[in-house]
């Protein structure tokens, strides 16, 4: 599984709206391995964007969200319990991995092993049509 | 006697013998009958002279032996007889540090008497072998004595010698004085608790004494000099006494201290000892606040235990278990906050029991060993199809989650190692120079750590919440008791553990036989769980 390596938010943008799921972190973070791993457990095939050692969470979701993107509320909607209402409050807890299911930003590892744990992560999936099985 | 004279026997100037020598004690107050020394009284002196020592010594020992020869008991306040001198001796030594004494003492007097009294009888029943054992000598001595002590007594002797051909050339004296001589050269091999430098003003100033043959010296003057020396040389013994076992205490309380100190910072009661060990501030910290909470959660229990015995209504039931759960959301805080200031702390497991330490997950409990301890939940409370779909999916996920972050925690590992093992051979020497570099990648991959630890707390946290989701409330009240109560356990288990009798099995040398000793328990500084 190649992980795309990028700098630019337009690849980002392109992958994520591609891509049923995606997850971007930065080179060598364990903690992508560890979202990639439980997402290819629940038998997603995610794509992994890697950005650069410095590359600013908020800035990208910030960016992500200027051009509208795949739905009226945007890239920035978060699935789960508490729906973040403004992009201001996506940029503040934003954070790397950042995990797109369906061209939405559903958040960070921690976000994705509530949804996991909450068994909401497989119909996000299913709906998303990331799963193979 | 509590005396402490030089070796020689000469009475010493001004100068308190820091330890009493033992043979010559007895030598020393026998030479001086008028003192009051109880020891004195055995050997009197008809006015001896102020003579040297050995003269005085001599002639003391003669009187004593006419006394015994004769019917002696003229002087029954200041002597004793024969048979019982050695025990009444022995009896006032025993009150003295000079054990030993005694044993000397007797033995000098049966061996002069022995000699000295030529023709005379010897006393019938003559205590060879004194009561108290030789062994019981003093500690204090430097193996550099015994050469030092020999020179003395050589020197004494010749001394002495010149005594005798000063005084009266009586071979009966000589023959007295020789085996007087020879019995307390005998005791120079004692060890005696002797410091050099007083030994060799002792030399000079018996020399000095004796070559004078005391004619100038009043015996009162030597008298009560020799007075003060024992009293010096006491008060410099209790004063020594009292310095060790004044070092002793110290030693106890320091000790003592230490351990109030090391139980008190583990507790978290002193915030900041020296950092480094397993013990930093934030660790500390985090200990104490541990422990706070872990009474917290007791009290918790307890409350929740009653209000389900009580039948307490839903309401009520449900307001204890959100109580609860917000109470290990503060604990899940507590330990995030703990992760970033110290997250080997964390997830070593230091702050945990030894048992809880062993299955110990990502610094903490396994999510899915959770479940193990609800098993037995639904006895009373018997779940539903749905709550058992549900708690199954949740063991599922738990275990796929838990899954995922132990294979990254395994690559952070592998990606760490080959960081500090660098690009070239660590062997060679052109790698030192990578040094820095190498560990400035590794610090920002051990950086990682605290996500794993916190992204593991987070899994515990999520698992509680699901479990409070799935669950009733009276089965979400049994649950929570229950994974309280196996907590407990664990940490039970560790101090029975650490408590637990040992058994050591010695094989019997001959026999084939197994001599089994069950040995003290140890300590376990856990034990308060």
């Amino acid at each position: 599984m190649a992980a795309a390596s990028t700098d630019d938010v337009g690849d980002v943008r392109r992958t994520v709206e591609e891509k049923p799921v995606v997850v971007v972190g930065r080179r060598g973070c364990c903690m992508v391995h560890v979202a990639r791993r439980l997402l290819l457990g629940q038998g997603a095939n995610p794509a992994v964007l890697e950005v650069a050692d410095d590359a600013d969470p908020a800035a990208l979701v910030v960016a992500l969200r200027s051009s509208s993107v795949n739905s009226a509320k945007g890239v920035v909607d978060a699935y789960g319990a508490a729906p973040v209402a403004t992009v201001a409050a996506a940029a503040r807890h934003a954070a790397f991995p950042a995990v797109f299911i369906g061209g939405k930003l559903v958040g960070g590892l921690d976000r994705l092993m509530a949804m996991h744990i909450a068994g909401e992560l497989v119909p996000v999936l299913k709906q998303a049509g990331a799963l193979w099985l | 006697m509590e005396e402490a004279s030089s070796s020689s026997g000469h009475p010493r100037h001004g100068d308190p013998p820091p330890h009493h020598v033992l043979g010559y004690g007895g030598f020393h107050g026998g030479a001086m009958p008028n003192h009051s020394m109880p020891s004195a009284t055995f050997f009197e002196q008809d006015g001896g002279g102020g003579g040297a020592y050995f003269g005085e010594l001599e002639e003391a020992f003669m009187h004593q032996v006419a006394t015994f020869s004769s019917s002696g008991g003229r002087r029954a306040a200041h002597q004793q007889q024969t048979p019982t001198a050695t025990s009444t001796i022995a009896h006032h030594h025993g009150h003295s540090n000079a054990m030993p004494f005694p044993s000397t003492v007797a033995a000098t007097a049966t061996a002069v008497v022995a000699v000295a009294a030529g023709g005379a009888r010897p006393p019938p029943t003559l205590d060879i072998f004194p009561a108290w054992p030789m062994a019981s000598l003093s500690l204090h001595h430097t193996p550099k004595e015994g050469s030092n002590v020999t020179a003395d007594s050589t020197d004494s002797e010749s001394s002495s010698k010149n005594n005798m051909n000063k005084d009266s050339s009586d071979h009966h004296h000589q023959q007295g004085l020789v085996g007087v001589v020879t019995v307390a050269s005998q005791f120079h091999q004692i060890p005696e608790q002797y410091q050099p430098q007083h030994h060799q003003q002792k030399m000079a100033t018996s020399s000095t004494h004796s070559d004078r043959t005391g004619k100038a010296l009043d015996p009162k003057q030597t008298t009560r000099r020799l007075a003060q020396n024992r009293e010096a040389a006491r008060k410099s013994r209790l004063r020594k006494k009292a310095y060790i076992q004044q070092l002793e205490s110290g030693k106890l309380k320091l000790a003592q201290l230490e351990q109030d100190l090391q139980r008190a910072r583990s507790q978290g009661l002193l915030v900041g000892g020296a950092p480094g060990g397993n013990s930093s501030a934030g660790a500390a910290m985090f200990d104490a606040e541990y422990n706070r909470w872990l009474d917290d959660d007791s009290r918790r229990m307890v409350e929740l235990r009653g209000g389900l015995h009580a039948h307490l209504p839903d309401s009520d039931l449900r307001a204890i278990i959100d109580d609860a759960l917000n109470h290990y959301d503060e604990l899940f805080r507590l330990k995030g906050a703990a992760a970033r200031t110290d997250v080997f702390h964390l997830i070593t497991g230091m702050w945990a029991t030894p048992a809880e330490r062993c299955f110990l997950w990502m610094g903490g409990f396994r999510p899915s060993d959770l479940l193990k301890a609800c098993t037995l939940v639904p006895q009373l409370d018997p779940l539903t199809e749905q709550q058992m779909v549900g708690i199954c999916g949740l063991e599922q996920s738990l275990l796929q989650a838990e899954e995922a972050l132990t294979q990254g925690l395994e690559q952070l590992h592998q990606s760490l190692a080959v960081t500090v093992a660098g690009s070239g051979c660590l062997a060679d020497d052109a790698n030192i120079g990578s040094f820095m570099g190498d560990m400035a990648v590794a610090l920002g991959k051990l950086s990682n750590l605290e996500g794993f630890v916190i992204q593991a707390d987070n899994l515990r946290q999520q698992t509680l919440h699901q479990m409070h989701r799935i669950l009733t409330v009276r089965q979400a009240a049994r649950c929570f008791l229950a994974i309280g109560e196996y907590h407990n356990r664990l940490r039970a288990l560790s101090s029975l553990w650490a408590s637990r009798p040992r058994e050591i099995l010695m094989p019997d040398e001959g026999n084939c036989g197994q001599l089994s000793i069950a040995a003290h328990p140890s300590e376990s500084q856990y034990s308060a769980f």
